[in-house]
């Protein structure tokens, strides 16, 4: 009697398994999908970005000329267009030694950048600005939002005056660390034995991630945690709840006046994370809820593309703020779906209270 | 939708004295707004023993409830900016009245019944982002009549003091607008306060605010501790690198936030999901979803005296002496007894619901 109940029992336990293991290879799938379709060359185009900003302002600091400063901006721009297209994936690599924050400190509500940088360049101190300083510290004047001051702010004229050879050299430190980080996080997802691209997968490399699981719930995350910071900290926040509570100067980069062009790459970041990741399963599992996500991120991005001339002068605009309103709309439709069904549907357990609550 | 004046005063009677919440039973139930396995939202409950009281399908997703005093009815509301509040038979689930918005007003999700019974408080906003506590008069209608300023934008979970002389309302004191559902303005410049309200004049006798230093402090959910001391439960939205006390205590007209180990707060993850007292008020628990932990404190000494692990977890109500019980939105409620691990409540059906932000009891 006895060994004929556990026949039954393994009988009953062999579908299980197998559909555990179905559901861990389709996991699996999604990650490495992720990995090679997203993450990988969202971090090689960062790394070359940055070491190409890095080689102009080392150019400056050589040549200050209006031409040198001029191709510092174009690749100041496009390095930081780059990271926005990675920027949500705010774990491992781009957690470890606080990389995330060292490259773009935003947003900044105790105004620490400006505090720090202006002292910084009043004490004109090299060894506050080497490369050993900045990984140990001062964080708020050694990433994108420093040098977008140095380049489009209100003194960046200084930066060709002969005497102010200092502010030259912490805009070229800054570019050095730039490339630096940005190589890192490149090496560490790519390179030697245990990459992150094989520690997210869960299987023969268990440091961080149990399963394949656990990698595709850190990219879920990764996903809807991009599109909150995008909506509320992104956007929401120039907006203001009223137009006479607009605050352009609270966008991304108004300096430069390319916080449209930042806040359209992140959202092609995060439509590239669900189309490579994501996509596939859900197309298996719910055909109809994949297409109606699919559409939600062409919504979203219609709607970003009806924003003009740029962010800071749409939100101060009464048509321009309700193109910047159906943009938040799309993107508040985004998360809800996220969470409340797509999650489920994939059995990813992100559940509504940490991902939506209040 | 009933159209109201403008912070319309009240000429409300005096609250009677509160009476000390009772311990649960084996007959206890709780209730909470959840979701099914098809996305179906619903206000289910069930007892200590999981088995299921009722399971009502509610028209959008629900929020906080709040219980009349003799726990014949339940008031289950809609999440802000929520246009409905529903009013439940807490035997049977049964809605027995749904409670519209009114005209350029919006639920905040919680709401409290006077000590007497009479009277339903619900936080709201108005259109610009305002806090209101709507005033319901109990009965077949629910009729609105009348409202008061709450001195803050975000208002969110409400709470009778002990003996019932001051609505306490957590303004979360973060910008919203009704019209632009669930998105935040201005998380750097958040304005946060624990507001003293009368009753009956709606007179707000104290507007308390932590200091400048904890200004990205959003206050959010309510637990009264023994000697009346006001718990609150907090979300931090500054720098993500900084992890910051996030329960707050009030006692005697001073507000601070509880000491504890950097660590601990780190596990919570800036968030806090729901808040809730023994029914002695000695001990406070808080759950964080987002860290996947709920912590019980000591409401005397605020120590943390135990931790328990819960991915999701957010729902928390006390159950019996130094024990709650605790939801998940990933499925399943538990009993975290002090005196031993998390232990899950038997039953299938408790499993496959998926259990929203808040939990309460009913009284058995």
């Amino acid at each position: 009697m006895i060994r004929r109940r556990h026949l039954m029992l393994a009988g009953l336990a062999l579908p299980v398994a197998a559909a555990a293991q179905d559901r861990n290879a389709a996991r699996l799938d999604a990650v490495r999908r992720a990995v090679t379709g997203h993450i990988v060359p969202g971090h090689a185009a960062f790394a070359a970005a940055a070491v190409a900003f890095a080689a102009s302002t080392a150019v400056v600091a050589d040549r200050p000329d209006a031409a040198s400063a001029e191709e510092a901006r174009v690749r100041w721009i496009s390095t930081a267009v780059a990271f926005q297209r990675i920027r949500h994936l705010r774990f491992g690599p781009m957690e470890a030694f606080d990389r995330g924050f060292r490259i773009a400190l935003f947003p900044d509500p105790r105004n620490t950048i400006a505090r720090d940088l202006a002292e910084t360049l009043r004490n004109a101190d090299p060894s506050s600005i080497t490369q050993a300083a900045f990984q140990i510290g001062r964080i708020p004047v050694q990433g994108l939002p420093a040098a977008e001051r140095l380049l489009f702010g209100d003194q960046a004229d200084l930066l060709l005056v002969p005497g102010e050879t200092f502010r030259r050299t912490l805009l070229a430190a800054i570019g050095r660390n730039l490339s630096t980080i940005a190589t890192e996080l490149l090496q560490d997802w790519t390179d030697g034995n245990q990459p992150h691209a094989r520690a997210m997968e869960g299987m023969a490399d268990k440091r961080f991630y149990r399963d394949p699981g656990e990698g595709m719930l850190a990219l879920f995350k990764s996903l809807h945690g991009g599109i909150d910071f995008l909506a509320d900290r992104q956007i929401a926040r120039p907006l203001g709840p009223s137009l006479r509570e607009a605050r352009p100067r609270s966008a991304e980069a108004w300096r430069s006046v390319q916080s449209l062009a930042l806040v359209r790459a992140a959202l092609a970041g995060v439509t590239e994370l669900h189309r490579t990741g994501f996509d596939p399963i859900l197309r298996v599992a719910n055909p109809r809820l994949a297409a109606t996500v699919l559409d939600g991120f062409a919504t979203a991005d219609l709607a970003a593309g009806k924003i003009a001339p740029g962010l800071e002068a749409a939100v101060a605009d009464p048509a321009g703020r309700q193109s910047v309103e159906a943009l938040l709309r799309a993107l508040g439709d985004q998360r809800r779906l996220l969470t409340e069904r797509v999650a489920p549907a994939l059995g990813i357990p992100a559940g509504f209270n940490a991902m939506d609550g209040d | 939708m009933a159209m109201l004046g403008r912070r319309g005063a009240l000429g409300l009677g005096l609250a009677m004295l509160a009476r000390p919440a009772a311990a649960a039973t084996q007959q206890t139930a709780f209730l909470s707004a959840c979701a099914d396995p098809d996305g179906g939202w619903r206000a289910a409950a069930f007892g200590l023993d999981g088995v299921p009281r009722f399971e009502q399908s509610i028209p959008a997703r629900g929020h906080g409830a709040a219980v009349a005093p003799d726990g014949g009815t339940a008031v289950v509301f809609g999440r802000r900016p929520g246009t409905f509040a529903l009013v439940l038979d807490a035997t049977t689930g049964r809605i027995v009245r749904h409670i519209t918005r009114a005209t350029d007003r919006w639920f905040s999700g919680h709401g409290v019944f006077s000590i007497d019974g009479s009277l339903l408080y619900a936080t709201e906003i108005d259109g610009g982002g305002d806090g209101v506590v709507g005033v319901y008069r109990v009965g077949t209608d629910f009729a609105r009549v009348g409202e008061f300023a709450t001195g803050g934008t975000d208002p969110h979970d409400i709470r009778f003091s002990p003996d019932g002389s001051f609505l306490v309302v957590a303004n979360g004191g973060i910008r919203t607008d009704p019209n632009l559902p669930r998105v935040r303005f201005d998380l750097d410049r958040i304005d946060s306060s624990l507001a003293k309200i009368d009753p009956a004049s709606g007179y707000l006798h104290a507007l308390e605010r932590l200091g400048d230093r904890e200004r990205l402090l959003s206050m959010r959910h309510l637990a009264i501790g023994i000697n009346g001391a006001v718990f609150v439960a907090m979300q931090y939205e500054g720098p993500a690198h900084e992890h910051p006390s996030l329960v707050a205590a009030e006692r005697g007209g001073v507000l601070a936030t509880v000491d504890g180990d950097a660590a601990t707060w780190r596990m919570l993850d800036n968030y806090t999901g729901g808040a809730a007292a023994s029914p002695d008020g000695r001990l406070i628990a808080v759950t964080s979803p987002r860290g996947g932990v709920a912590l019980v404190l000591d409401a005397m000494s605020g120590i943390v005296r135990t931790r328990f692990a819960l991915p999701d977890g957010s729902g928390v109500a006390a159950a019996s002496a130094g024990d709650f019980i605790l939801t998940s939105g990933l499925g399943g409620a538990f009993l975290a007894s002090h005196q031993g691990p998390l232990r899950r409540l038997p039953g299938r059906w408790v499993d496959r619901l998926r259990w929203d932000n808040h939990l309460v009891a009913l009284s058995g």
